[in-house]
Formats: structure tokens, C-alpha cells, sequence
């Protein structure tokens, strides 16, 4: 313990004495700072004290001081404990204390303390040095707590949980915190609640006018009833296509599992981007239908119809997954025992299984509930007029005039109702549900559908199929098209000018595209490693490890799942455009952003994957002497293979893909395909912009096969087919 | 092989789990070298205890000492201990030898060292040859000898077992169980050993300790539990006993005159001449017949079962239903058949009721 603790101590001390305070203009990662440690442009906190008067940043320091004498002291283990927990906490607290009192430009808060002090210049946000002086209080924290317990307390654990928490604090509620703080701001920049509440619940957000007179309704409304429609297709439609995926001797099954990994691939607007060159006013359906019917070419597309067919579009397929799970948990013996009853298979229907699914399509209804609050790129580019809160949102940013306190309020509504649907959720799935998975294989058989419903099945799957399979053909063929409707010929000039390469004077990326597309593979790929470890990482500690609060803690690291994308981008723009921690116009805050948001799907993978591997595995390990690190590293990592895999392809393709929160985060330098791309739809160029995310889906698609290879499958149970639609299931649900 | 066994002694050890109290008061000492069984029905705290001692479980108050060191306060990492799972617990991903050798080689032994005790841990359970296999292609019997091979070659100062035969056929329970006991002696291992089991306890043991809603309900050797129940649940737990209601007509130092139902007997005299008194008879000593004696007790079949060695009977008399083992089988009665039950002059002992 005493060792651990002066491995720590040395880190702060390093941290404090010899890493520059704060944070650089040219980024950590330029080691500008390395060749001037004592150059006064990069000053470490302990030469702010001595050379700049920054007396602010003596009281950590002294807790520090205070934290190698405690360990140099005679003292017991408990006594130890007590004086590290002491230390960390004042040191934390005074270094959290200074980050908010001084801003960038001046004094917040305590004003007459600071008064003609060399803070009344500001200072910038934390650094390297700050960090680790953070991570070091942290880490005695955490040692300290461990010492205070008992028998089997474990550092490692208590450091995991500890770093978890507050990496969950700083990145999740911090910066809803924000945005709460600034929906209460009133104009004259002071804060009160009556202009809050008289926004929250305006006509503007909340007006019904498309009911009753002739206007249009707030986006508010709009939001709930197009998630309600959309709840309600997908389910139905995810419904239709697990019957006959599970229930059927139907003989595509595979490609109905294809159609399932697409939208996973898909950026969020490239369905619409689809739907447009299909029934846009220059699309062929619209074309043909002028040509034949002589139908008029209107913009019916544009509007709520529009994006209701996009988001069908592209929520069915999850929707499916998560069904197939809910109709194979109907157990067959339940089936078989009620047609032994001499039920037909319609009863056996009606009767059994649907009410034994009912739970499943509740939570079907509310996760494409979610979804469809969330989305933001389908309303983007077919919303027309038909506002959406998460649009609104965007347009109070980047607006002719930025409203924050609007887009937060707007914010702050959107996330009441996500949050609600989520509470939702978690108490239906809470009660227990008759159709558990037991995880013990039940053996016999489902029994058929009937041939009514049967037929009714193909009847809806199969035209719905085909026209999935359309719009993603029009995606790919688009892009070889040149002008849409105009000039139908063929060309790769979308892609030369996008990705297009010079070999003369050496290789050169002249594409347009070749910027933001090496940065979101770059992102990407260093977010989803981490999204991953972290995911995995806290779902171990929920799976393996008992403490107090851990409901809470469930709770909080699964909530990132019902912030959509837009409040986080809002949020993250909010908390982190100032001192303490300034990461607007960084790739690090693209990175923590998609960590974060992915983070609850690493959970819930690990969560199954864990839930399946014998507890008895880990305490023999830590029997023969292993301690949790090394059981970890060596008996665990190994034996969630698969659910490593998928948290890496769903992070990685998740970066890949995202845009609502990106749209807000990225900058010159950081530019994103998908935010490039949202540009091209805002120009009307729809061919660069299909072409672009053509590249990107078979980019995604190449990952996804070198990932299979690269961690490689491995078989260790021999019945897992339960299991895995219930690992699905999960992923599923957290991937939104 | 040298080994480090320690002696073990469990202080007053209690257990909560929130309101539910697994393990209570628990004081308990081990002797290096020693066998000792936790025996009592399902959720009676056996697991619980041998969890605490590995460490794998907190203690809510009392100490456990390992040769009078307190390890209370040490995780299952630092103590010295070794344990059999009841799933054996095998490491999937890994091939036979690389199971033996994880805990040398997590604690830092050499690679050559590691190697030449895994083989020869895998040579004692009798599996040379089969280093390279995976768990999943060994059958249950050589799975578990792995785990015990496993657990052995760290040379624990305590090796315990939870109830490490449960997932075998009962032929094979009956060998491996031996082959156990062989080693652990061989090794000369303290161990403790969890079952339900009472054969299996009473083939293993040097010690039994019958535990009863997380209570020692009495500890001892297996031929002091059978012969010398302290209570009707010893009796009925270990030697599916008879406890008969009964009354003491006189007593001297050694032996008691006692009435059943105004049949007189002679037992071993009871340490607690307590009233009421339960009188315990093995089902084995008493005799079926249908002619009266001194020591019968009228009653009728109310079932039998011939089980080709033996023939089980249940006999329904004024006081108790008796339950009897005749192993003679000189004549066989039929259910409803009035019968008369024959009480041992001796071999009887007498509990509280
Ligand atoms: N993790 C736990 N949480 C709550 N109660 C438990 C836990 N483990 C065991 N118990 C309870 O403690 C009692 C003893 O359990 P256990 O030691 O497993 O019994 P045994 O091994 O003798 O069958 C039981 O009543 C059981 O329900
Ligand atoms: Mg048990």
C-alpha cells in the first residue's frame, strides 16, 4: 500500500513540478513542451507559484506534501488510510476550486479574494501537469479506500470503479449540467427560472395549431408523434420479419440477417439521401409516375411522410433483431404443451406466445421510441418544414443568430423525453417478464404460423425487402450518375473529385474528400479501442464486482443511451469552450464524444458476454493467486473474444457513422466524413455526397471483415444460440 | 513432495448477507494435515464458510488464523490456499498444462520449474499424457483431476473442496473420492472438504463438522458421530437413524434402563439426562419378525422395498414409524402385513428430544 501510494505521490509531484499546468495551444501531443520544460511559455504548476505568483495552485500542492509525509509517518493501515482519503479529497477539491474560480479572460467567482492578484488576466484550461496531479488524488483516493476495507477489497477494482466514476461524471453529467445551467440563464445573463419555464412549455415548442387551426405544430409535438409512428411501425414491421425468420420454413433467411448489419453501416442520411433520388421531385419514381400517370412532381417527400419513411427505414432492421430475440424467448415447451391441448396453431398464437412476447414489444416500441427522438439526420434532410426538436436544436446553433439558451432549453425538453422513454424502458424490462431467456437451451420446437398469418407475413416482409433493397442500390448507383434526373448518364467524376490521387510530383491526395475521411478513420480508430476497454472494463465491474451504489452506477454509465446525439453535441460545446477543460476545436473531444455515447453498448455486450462466463473461473484464478488485473488480462479478456469483436465494431462503425453530435464538434482542423458529407446534402451536390457514403459503407464493411479476422471467432460453448440473439439483443438495444 | 499445510482456526466467524445470516458464530480448529469436512443439508452455510477461508468472502466479525496468523484481512490473492470448484472451473482457453501451471506462473515461478511441477502434479492424478489437451476434450472424471491437480501443485497451506464429486456418476464418486483422500494424505494436506453427502464425509474425513442453519450442530470423528449422536438431527443426518420417543426408568454410571412405550432397554447412559428423551436406533439393528419378544413393538408394514442386498421397511408402531434395514432376508412381508419390531438390547444411544 505504501509503495502504491509513493508510485502515485511521484506521479502528482511529476505532474505538478515538471509537466506544463495548462493546456497548450499546439496540443500535448507537438512535445513543443518537452524542449523548454523550464521555458515560462509551458510553466508547470510549481513555476506558476515561485515565477508568476499563481499562489492559487499552492494549496494542492501542499496536499501533495502532505500525502509523502503521511506515507513517511509511522501509521497504521487504517491510519493511513484516513490521511490519504483526507489528502486527495482537499487536493482535488482546491485544484477543481482554482479550474472554476479563474476563468480565461478573468476572476468568477471570489472576486474580492482574487482582487489585483495576477489572476485578474484569466488563466487557460488544465493541462498534462494538472491531469496527472488529478489522476494521482484520484489514485490515493481510491488506495485509501481500499485500505479502510476489509478482506477482499482490491485496489485495482476500487482504481477501475474510482476512474470510471469520474471519467462518467467529467464527460456525462458535467456537461448536462451545462446545458441545464444554461436553459435557466435569463437575457440579462443572470439565471431564474420563470424564463425557463415559460420557454420549456411555450407554444413555439409545445403548440398544437396543426390540430386544431391551420398552422403548424411545435417541434416538441412533432418529435412525439413521429416517435410514436415510427415506435409502432418499426415493431410491427420487426414483428412481421422475426415470425418468419424463426417461425417459418422461409428460405432467404440469410439475406433477411444481410439486410439486418446494413443500417448498422449506414450513416443516418443516406437513407434519405436514397428516398430523394427515388421520389424527390427529380427522382425516378417521381419521373416515371409524371411520364406515365402524368402525376404532378410535388414535394410530398419533404415533410413529415419523408422522414417517417426514412426512419422506418432505417430502425426496422434493429427492430427486427430485438424481436427475434423476444419470439425465440417463447419457450417451445409452452407452445408444445398448449397445442397437446388441442389448440390450433392460430389459439396457440394468440393465446401463448403473444402475450408471453408482450413485454419484448413494449420494449421494441420504446427503443424505436428513442431512436426516433434521437435521429437527427433523417429530419435533416427531409424534414422540409416538419421541425424536429433534434433539427431545432442544430438551427438554434448554427442559425443566423446563436441562440445557446434556445438550442439548450430545446435541449433540455428533447432529453425530458428521451429520459422519460428510458425510465420507461428500464421499469418494464425491470418487472419480470414470463419469457426469460433462461439461458438454459430448451430443447423441442417452436410451433408454425398458421397460414393466414403466415401469408400476411410474406405478404408485408417481402414487398418492404424489396425495397430496402432498392434504396441502397439507388445508393450505390447514384453515384455513378451525374446530374440526378438531368443528365442520367454515367461518370466517376463524384469520386474523382472526392478521392481522387495525382501521381505526378509523387502521390498527392487531391480529392476533396481525402481530409475529413483520413480523420474520422484516424478518430475512429483510436475511439474505438478505447470506447471498447472502457465498456468492457465497467462491465466487469457491474458483472463481477458487489459495492455500495452500484445500481447507481448502472444507471449513470447507461444513461449516455438516452442522451441524443444533438444534446450531447450542445452539451459538449457548452462545458468545454472554457477553462477548466477546453477541448472545442480538438480530435480529443471527437474522441471522448463517441466513447461516451458508444460506451453503453460495450456494457451491455459485456454484460451478456460476462453474465455467461462462470464466476468460478475468476475465483479460481484469484484462488491460485492471480490477482484481478492478471485475471482479468488472462482468464476473462480471453474468453470475451466475440464481445470484444462486436464492442470494436460497433464503436469503430458507430464513429464512422455518427453525425448528430459531430456536427457540433467538428472544426477546420477535425473535419468529419459525415459532417462533410452534410455539407455536400446542404449544397444540393448529391452525388459527391452519395459517392462519399458509398465509400464509407464498403470502408466500414472492409473493417468489419479485417476486425473478424484480425481478433478472430472463437467457439468455446457448443450451444450459444440463445445466447447470442440475447447478446444481440443487448447490443442492440444500447446502439442508438 | 514437502508441503507448507497449516493448521487453520476459524473464531467465532459470523456471515451476514443483509438480513440473511449464513454462518454464525463459527469456531472451528483444524489441525495441519487434517481432513475436515463441512457436512449439512443445502443452504446450511457450508459453502459460505469454505468461501470465507479461501477468501473469497468477506467475514462479517470473527478472525480466521492460518498457523495462528490472521489472514483475516487478506484477499483470496495473498492467502495461501488452493481450491476445487464444485464445476471444476477448468480454464477453457487453455490446454490441460497451462491450467496446472496458471498458478505457479502468476506467482512468478521460473518456466522451467513451472513445467516439471505441472507434469509432475498431472503424473500424480495419474493424466501423463494428456498436457495438451483442451478441458472440453477430457471427460468429467479427468476434468476434475485436472482441478485437483491444479490446486495441488502450489503446495497450498490449505486446499479446499466444494463439493467436488457432485457433477460425477456415483460409480466414478466412489473412486475419485479415494483417490483424493489417497492424495491428500500422500501430500499430507490440510484440507477442507464441503459435501452433502454423508457416505461421501464418512469415507474422506478424518473429522466431520455437521453444520445446521449455519451452527456447528457437532463436530467429530466419523465413528463418534454415528455411534454417539449428540442430537436427533446427528442422528437422523448421519445414520438415517430412528429417534424414537422414549422415558428413562433408571440410570447408573454407565448404562440407563429406558422405556419405549413400556418396552424396556439398556443403553449407553445419556450425558444429559434431560427429559424428554429421544432414543436413537440404527435402522440396521433392528429385526422384523412375527413373533413377539421382550423387545418388540407391535406394528404394520406400510411399505418395503427390495433393493437386491437389503430390503428397506417402513413399520408403523404406537409410538414412531420405524425405519428398518434387514439385511438377513430370511423372510420378506408385504405392505400391511402385521409385523413385530425387535429393538437391540444394546447399540443404542440416547439424544434430547
Ligand atoms: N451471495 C449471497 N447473497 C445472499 N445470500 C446468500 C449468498 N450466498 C449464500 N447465501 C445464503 O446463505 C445461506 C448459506 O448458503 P451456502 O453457504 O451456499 O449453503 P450450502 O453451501 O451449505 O448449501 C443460504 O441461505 C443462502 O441463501
Ligand atoms: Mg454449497
Amino acid at each position: 500500500m505504501k509503495n502504491k501510494s509513493l508510485l502515485w505521490l511521484l506521479f502528482g509531484a511529476t505532474g505538478a513540478c515538471l509537466l506544463p499546468w495548462y493546456a497548450l495551444e499546439d496540443g500535448f501531443w507537438a512535445f513543443t513542451w518537452i524542449r523548454s520544460l523550464s521555458d515560462p511559455e509551458y510553466p508547470s504548476a510549481l513555476v506558476l507559484i515561485l515565477e508568476q505568483s499563481h499562489w492559487w495552485l499552492m494549496p494542492p500542492l501542499v496536499a501533495l506534501v502532505a500525502g509523502f509525509i503521511a506515507i513517511m509517518l509511522p501509521m497504521g493501515r487504517k491510519g493511513l488510510s484516513r490521511m490519504l482519503i483526507a489528502v486527495s479529497l482537499l487536493g482535488s477539491f482546491f485544484v477543481i476550486v482554482q479550474g472554476f474560480a479563474i476563468g480565461l479572460n478573468e476572476p468568477k467567482i471570489f472576486l474580492s479574494l482574487l482582487e489585483g492578484s495576477s489572476a485578474a488576466n484569466g488563466q487557460p484550461g488544465l493541462g498534462v501537469g494538472a491531469i496527472m496531479l488529478i489522476a494521482s488524488f484520484l489514485y490515493l483516493l481510491t488506495i485509501g479506500i481500499a485500505g479502510l476495507k476489509k478482506g477482499t477489497a482490491d485496489i485495482f477494482i476500487i482504481g477501475l470503479i474510482g476512474t470510471i466514476i469520474t471519467l462518467v461524471g467529467v464527460f456525462v453529467f458535467f456537461p448536462i449540467a451545462h446545458v441545464l445551467i444554461t436553459a435557466f440563464e435569463t437575457a440579462d445573463g443572470g439565471y431564474g427560472a420563470s424564463r425557463f419555464f415559460s420557454r420549456y412549455f411555450s407554444g413555439e415548442v409545445w403548440g398544437l395549431n396543426c390540430l386544431v387551426g391551420d398552422g403548424v405544430c411545435g417541434p416538441a409535438i412533432n418529435s412525439v408523434f413521429l416517435a410514436t409512428m415510427t415506435g409502432v411501425g418499426t415493431t410491427l414491421l420487426g414483428l412481421t420479419f422475426a415470425l418468419i425468420a424463426t417461425r417459418t420454413r422461409f428460405r432467404a433467411k440469410r439475406l433477411l440477417r444481410i439486410l439486418t448489419v446494413l443500417p448498422i453501416i449506414t450513416p443516418p442520411f443516406v437513407i434519405g439521401l436514397a428516398l430523394i433520388l427515388l421520389f424527390g421531385r427529380a427522382g425516378v419514381v417521381t419521373e416515371w409516375s409524371y411520364a406515365l400517370f402524368d402525376i404532378e412532381k410535388s414535394r410530398w417527400l419533404y415533410g413529415f411522410t419523408g422522414v417517417y419513411l426514412s426512419q422506418l427505414l432505417s430502425f426496422t432492421p434493429i427492430a427486427f433483431l430485438v424481436m427475434i430475440g423476444v419470439v425465440e424467448g417463447v419457450s417451445p415447451s409452452m407452445e408444445e404443451a398448449s397445442q397437446t391441448m388441442r389448440a390450433t396453431q392460430w389459439q396457440t398464437f394468440t393465446q401463448v406466445s403473444l402475450p408471453l412476447m408482450r413485454p419484448g414489444l413494449a420494449n421494441a416500441f420504446l427503443l424505436g421510441f428513442i431512436e426516433s427522438l434521437a435521429d437527427f439526420g433523417n429530419p435533416l434532410v427531409l424534414g422540409g418544414d416538419f421541425s424536429v426538436l433534434s433539427t431545432e436544436i442544430y438551427f438554434a446553433i448554427v442559425g443566423a443568430v446563436a441562440d445557446t439558451s434556445r438550442a439548450a432549453v430545446l435541449g433540455m425538453v428533447l432529453l425530458t423525453l428521451t429520459i422519460t422513454a428510458f425510465l420507461f424502458q428500464r421499469w418494464w424490462l425491470g418487472k419480470k417478464s414470463y419469457a426469460t431467456v433462461t439461458g438454459k437451451a430448451d430443447s423441442g420446437q417452436n410451433s408454425g404460423l398458421n397460414s393466414g398469418l403466415k401469408w400476411a407475413c410474406y405478404l408485408v416482409a417481402i414487398p418492404w425487402a424489396v425495397f430496402t433493397a432498392i434504396v441502397y442500390c439507388m445508393i450505390v448507383y447514384g453515384s455513378f450518375v451525374k446530374l440526378w434526373g438531368y443528365d442520367n448518364s454515367f461518370t466517376l467524376e463524384h469520386y474523382i473529385s472526392t478521392f481522387g490521387v495525382k501521381t505526378e510530383g509523387g502521390l498527392r491526395f487531391v480529392g476533396s474528400a481525402w481530409d475529413s475521411y483520413i480523420t474520422t478513420l484516424q478518430i475512429a480508430s483510436i475511439a474505438a479501442p478505447l470506447t471498447a476497454l472502457l465498456g468492457l472494463l465497467t462491465a466487469y465491474v457491474l458483472v463481477r464486482q458487489r459495492f455500495a451504489g452500484k445500481d447507481l452506477f448502472e444507471f449513470s454509465t447507461m444513461l449516455s443511451f438516452a442522451i441524443p446525439g444533438t444534446v450531447v453535441g450542445i452539451s459538449y460545446i457548452l462545458a468545454f469552450n472554457v477553462p477548466p477543460i477546453e477541448l472545442t476545436g480538438t480530435g480529443i473531444i471527437l474522441i471522448i464524444a463517441f466513447m461516451f455515447r458508444n460506451m453503453p453498448v460495450g456494457v451491455r455486450g459485456g454484460i451478456a458476454a460476462m453474465s455467461q462466463l462462470d464466476k468460478s473461473l475468476d475465483e479460481a484464478s484469484i484462488t491460485l493467486g492471480a490477482n484481478s488485473f492478471t485475471t482479468l488480462r488472462r482468464v476473462i479478456a480471453p474468453l470475451l473474444g466475440p464481445a470484444i469483436l462486436a464492442a470494436l465494431i460497433y464503436s469503430f462503425v458507430r464513429a464512422i457513422t455518427s453525425v448528430s453530435a459531430v456536427i457540433f464538434l467538428v472544426s477546420a482542423k477535425h473535419n468529419m466524413a459525415t459532417s462533410f458529407i452534410v455539407g455536400r446534402v446542404e449544397n444540393g451536390e448529391f452525388g459527391i455526397a452519395i459517392a462519399y457514403s458509398t465509400v464509407l459503407i464498403i470502408t466500414m464493411l472492409a473493417a468489419i471483415l479485417l476486425l473478424q479476422l484480425i481478433v478472430g471467432k472463437r467457439k468455446l460453448r457448443k450451444d450459444t444460440r440463445v445466447q447470442n440473439t440475447e447478446n444481440k439483443t443487448r447490443l442492440v438495444q444500447a446502439n442508438i | 513432495m514437502n508441503t507448507k499445510s497449516a493448521s487453520v482456526k476459524l473464531d467465532n466467524v459470523t456471515k451476514n448477507y443483509g438480513a440473511v445470516t449464513a454462518v454464525i458464530n463459527l469456531t472451528l480448529a483444524i489441525k495441519a494435515g487434517e481432513l475436515v469436512t463441512l457436512l449439512g443439508p443445502s443452504g446450511c452455510g457450508k459453502t459460505t464458510m469454505l468461501r470465507m477461508i479461501a477468501g473469497l468472502e468477506e467475514v462479517t466479525s470473527g478472525s480466521i488464523q492460518f498457523n495462528d496468523l490472521d489472514v483475516t484481512d487478506q484477499s483470496a490473492t495473498y492467502r495461501n490456499v488452493a481450491m476445487v470448484f464444485q464445476s471444476y472451473a477448468l480454464f477453457p482457453h487453455m490446454s490441460v498444462l497451462d491450467n496446472v501451471s496458471y498458478g505457479l506462473s502468476v506467482s512468478g515461478f521460473e518456466k522451467k520449474k513451472i513445467k516439471a511441477k505441472a507434469l509432475a502434479g498431472l503424473a500424480m492424478v495419474g493424466l501423463t499424457g494428456y498436457e495438451s489437451r483442451m478441458p472440453s476434450e477430457l471427460s468429467g472424471g479427468q476434468q476434475q483431476r485436472v482441478a485437483v491437480a491444479r490446486a495441488v501443485v502450489l503446495e497450498p497451506e490449505v486446499l479446499l473442496f466444494d463439493e467436488p464429486l457432485s457433477n460425477l456418476d456415483a460409480k466414478l464418486r466412489r473412486h475419485v473420492r479415494e483417490e483424493i483422500r489417497q492424495i491428500q494424505q500422500e501430500l499430507g494436506l490440510t484440507a477442507v472438504y464441503v459435501t452433502h453427502d454423508q457416505e461421501e464425509a464418512m469415507a474422506v474425513s478424518d473429522k466431520i463438522v455437521v453444520m445446521q442453519r449455519g451452527e456447528i450442530a457437532q463436530a467429530g470423528s466419523p465413528s463418534d458421530l454415528y455411534q454417539s449422536p449428540e442430537s436427533a438431527f446427528i442422528a437422523d443426518f448421519i445414520g438415517d437413524a430412528n429417534v424414537i420417543p422414549c422415558t428413562t426408568v433408571s440410570t447408573d454410571k454407565n448404562t440407563a434402563v429406558i422405556s419405549v412405550d413400556g418396552v424396556l432397554i439398556n443403553s449407553t447412559a445419556a450425558k444429559t439426562i434431560s427429559t424428554p428423551l429421544n432414543l436413537v436406533v440404527h435402522p440396521q439393528n433392528i429385526r422384523v419378525s412375527n413373533e413377539e419378544s421382550t423387545t418388540s413393538l407391535a406394528g404394520k408394514i406400510q411399505h418395503a422395498a427390495f433393493l437386491g442386498s437389503h430390503i428397506e421397511y417402513e413399520v408403523k408402531t404406537e409410538v414412531a414409524t420405524l425405519f428398518v434395514i434387514d439385511n438377513q432376508m430370511q423372510s420378506r412381508y408385504q405392505k400391511d402385513d402385521s409385523v413385530f419390531a425387535h429393538l437391540p438390547k444394546n447399540k443404542t444411544s440416547l439424544v434430547p428430544a
